[in-house]
């Protein structure tokens, strides 16, 4: 297969705010710091982390809302610096969907006009052909005919992510990031919006990247995972692995927090401490500062992230290949 | 494990003696333009000594209208409470006055939120928010600085003495939310409210917030309500859940008989809909529908609109059906075998 999006030591810095103090030297946040990965046609790149991870950053930089200080996008073999030009050929091919269905669609625009919206913007169609699209958006997200001439907030907070979904899917596009596109979500509705993610895929032959932060929904949803920890990919795994074999220790410890709705399971072991400030991240490896079983070589060298079994890397200097480390 | 078995353990030996509180027949009702809201529709619970209920249910299921009503803090004008009794330790909340209220809450039932940030003041110093506590619920309070250090510490703040002068806004959401429960717990109360404290926490910080729950209950015999959505917090935490669905309770029990044997639909459709990690499910079961409008209410049981099992006689209200230890639903099938094979197994 082709990797449809290849991301190679993307960097994205910010630069630190340094008060009246103009003769320091100016700091930088290292939001996202030589990350790279590639994510196959067809299939689903979950990405995990906790906040301050630089996983939403990173999704910018895909999307194209941001350049990156450093590294290379490449989308179906074209760098993203060629798309600058034209942004809008871009923007047919990558939508998103983001966590809060109510900010995103406009209150004043009817479902119709907001679905139809995309496609007179890209010109892919006039009045009669956006309508009929209209018409093929709603069936395909699961919404009745009837919805085309009511507002945003005359839907439940489902039914406005299944129009934030159509609209994405308005343009045609080949890539989609969903930026935690049920954590606003009920319980009982969530099930419904995967359900609905998992069979557009299928039909329509789409990529996605999901980005959020509970693992049960990651490792449901993707073919492959990759878990940030401050700015950093640390693992990137099958998802079959993510809790079955996870090597990081991170990792490990993140699959340990997540509450098992099972009363009998016993209760694991917390991590402790905090992620630490990523305007001054711990020198070597960025977790050594919570590792349970960090070593002295931790704490200076900076591990990298290396193939440890076929599609399973992980950036850990205890994890040799094919093995795993007990961190509890 | 004796973290998992313990709980369910304290909940036998304190059921025979009197709850701490009981809520009974609560209806908190919101007159508004389209009609009148029944967000609290007829609940029934108690809490016990050292226990930890979880109230779980969805957005507009009533769970938070019904711990503003034990505290009284209905949002009015507009919202009342129509009907119920909520005895707590032997008084009934609703027969006291405004002051005797006042003293109630905050020193005997406190409350945490959702958002320590909103709910902390940010122009003032953690030591002066956690003081004020000790203050407004007994005047004038000797070794202040000293009291205020201690219930830090035991919310595991470390080196309380130098972090009281610091902000809200320089502290991480779990340091701040054990500012919130620091001062929730500075007037030793019996009962806590607990609104989905976590929500906004990242899993790690999570895990460290329930952990020192657990500690806090056994440390100073608190009892603790926990609202929330997530059944996987539930589980970890809790010795008895009650589920609410549309205003009233479909389901209440040990922790342990809901997750192994739901009895009502919806609670079925809920642990059913929920991804866990490493399961191999294809397509995950999905409850179809929303939840009913709170101003269109169907008759007779609320979800009979979205069940798969759904009879005429559903169009009645559901009995209480009685189908294990404590274990109650409110189904006309509950604990019959047709209802499991209809709903899908187990």
């Amino acid at each position: 297969m082709v990797a449809l999006l290849q991301v190679s030591n993307v960097k994205k810095f910010f630069p630190a705010p340094r008060g009246w103090a103009l003769w320091r030297r100016a700091e930088y946040l290292k939001a996202v710091d030589d990350v790279s990965f590639e994510i196959e046609e067809g299939t689903t790149f979950g990405l995990v982390g906790e906040s301050g991870s630089g996983k939403t950053t990173l999704s910018r930089l895909l999307l194209m809302l941001q350049a990156p200080t450093g590294g290379s996008i490449r989308f179906a073999g074209t760098d993203l610096r060629e798309f600058k030009r034209s942004p809008a050929a871009y923007r047919r091919a990558v939508q998103a969907v983001f966590q809060d269905p109510y900010s995103s669609l406009n209150p004043r625009m009817t479902v119709g006009d907001l679905l139809a919206e995309p496609v007179i913007v890209h010109r892919t169609g006039d009045a009669a052909a956006a309508s009929r699209r209209v018409d093929e958006l709603l069936d395909l997200v699961g919404l009745s005919q009837r919805s085309r001439n009511l507002y945003p907030h005359e839907f439940s907070g489902g039914q406005r992510q299944r129009v934030a979904i159509a609209r994405a899917l308005s343009v045609g596009p080949k890539f989609i990031v969903f930026d935690e596109p049920v954590s606003a979500l009920d319980v009982s509705i969530r099930a419904q919006i995967l359900n609905l993610l998992a069979d557009i895929q299928r039909r329509l032959d789409l990529t996605y990247l999901l980005i959020a932060h509970d693992l049960a929904v990651v490792e449901h949803v993707s073919d492959i995972c990759g878990v940030m920890y401050l700015g950093r990919l640390v693992e990137i795994c099958p998802s079959r692995e993510l809790s079955r074999n996870p090597l990081h220790p991170y990792t490990q410890a993140l699959i340990a927090a997540v509450p098992v709705p099972d009363p009998d399971v016993p209760e694991p072991v917390v991590v402790a401490g905090e992620t630490p400030s990523p305007l001054n991240p711990p020198s070597g490896c960025r977790f050594h500062t919570r590792c349970p079983s960090v070593i002295a070589e931790c704490r200076s060298l900076d591990p990298v992230l290396r193939e440890v079994s076929p599609g399973h890397w992980a950036a850990c200097h205890l994890v040799r290949p094919s093995s795993r480390v007990n961190a509890g | 494990m004796t973290e998992a078995s313990s709980p369910e353990h304290r909940a036998d030996i304190t059921t025979d003696n009197e709850p701490l509180l009981s809520v009974e027949g609560l209806k908190t009702h919101f007159r508004t333009r389209d009609g009148v809201v029944k967000a609290v529709d007829g609940v029934t619970f108690d809490v016990h000594d050292g226990e930890i209920v979880g109230l779980v249910g969805e957005s507009g299921s009533g769970k938070t209208m019904t711990s503003l009503s034990i505290l009284r803090l209905v949002p009015s004008p507009g919202g009342r409470i129509v009907a119920g009794r909520i005895r707590f330790r032997g008084r009934d909340l609703l027969q006291l006055n405004d002051s005797e209220m006042r003293a109630v809450r905050g020193r005997e039932i406190s409350m945490i939120l959702q958002d320590p940030l909103t709910s902390l003041n940010p122009v003032y110093s953690i030591g002066n928010q956690v003081a004020e506590a000790f203050r407004s619920h007994s005047g004038r309070v000797a070794h202040l600085a000293d009291r205020v250090a201690n219930v830090l510490r035991q919310v595991r703040i470390p080196a309380p003495e130098r972090l009281v002068r610091s902000y809200p806004h320089q502290f991480s959401g779990g340091m701040r939310q054990r500012v919130s429960a620091a001062i929730a717990i500075a007037s030793q109360p019996k009962l806590m409210i607990a609104d989905e404290p976590t929500t906004a926490l990242d899993v790690t910080t999570q895990a460290q917030f329930l952990q020192l729950l657990r500690q806090l209950r056994d440390e100073a015999n608190l009892s603790i309500i926990y609202i929330t959505h997530d059944l996987g917090v539930v589980a970890r935490l809790c010795t008895r859940v009650v589920v609410m669905y549309a205003g009233r309770i479909v389901e209440s029990g040990p922790v342990r008989a809901i997750y192994k044997s739901p009895a009502h639909p919806y609670t079925r459709g809920l642990m059913r809909s929920v991804p866990r990690l490493g399961d191999d499910r294809d397509k995950l079961f999905q409850i179809p529908g929303q939840p009913p409008h709170l101003l269109n209410m169907p008759l007779g049981c609320s979800f009979r609109g979205r069940c798969a099992a759904a009879r005429e006689i559903c169009e009645q209200a559901p009995p209480d059906r009685r189908v294990g230890d404590k274990h109650i639903a409110a189904c006309w099938f509950a604990g019959q075998p047709e209802l499991v094979a209809e709903t899908g197994g187990a």
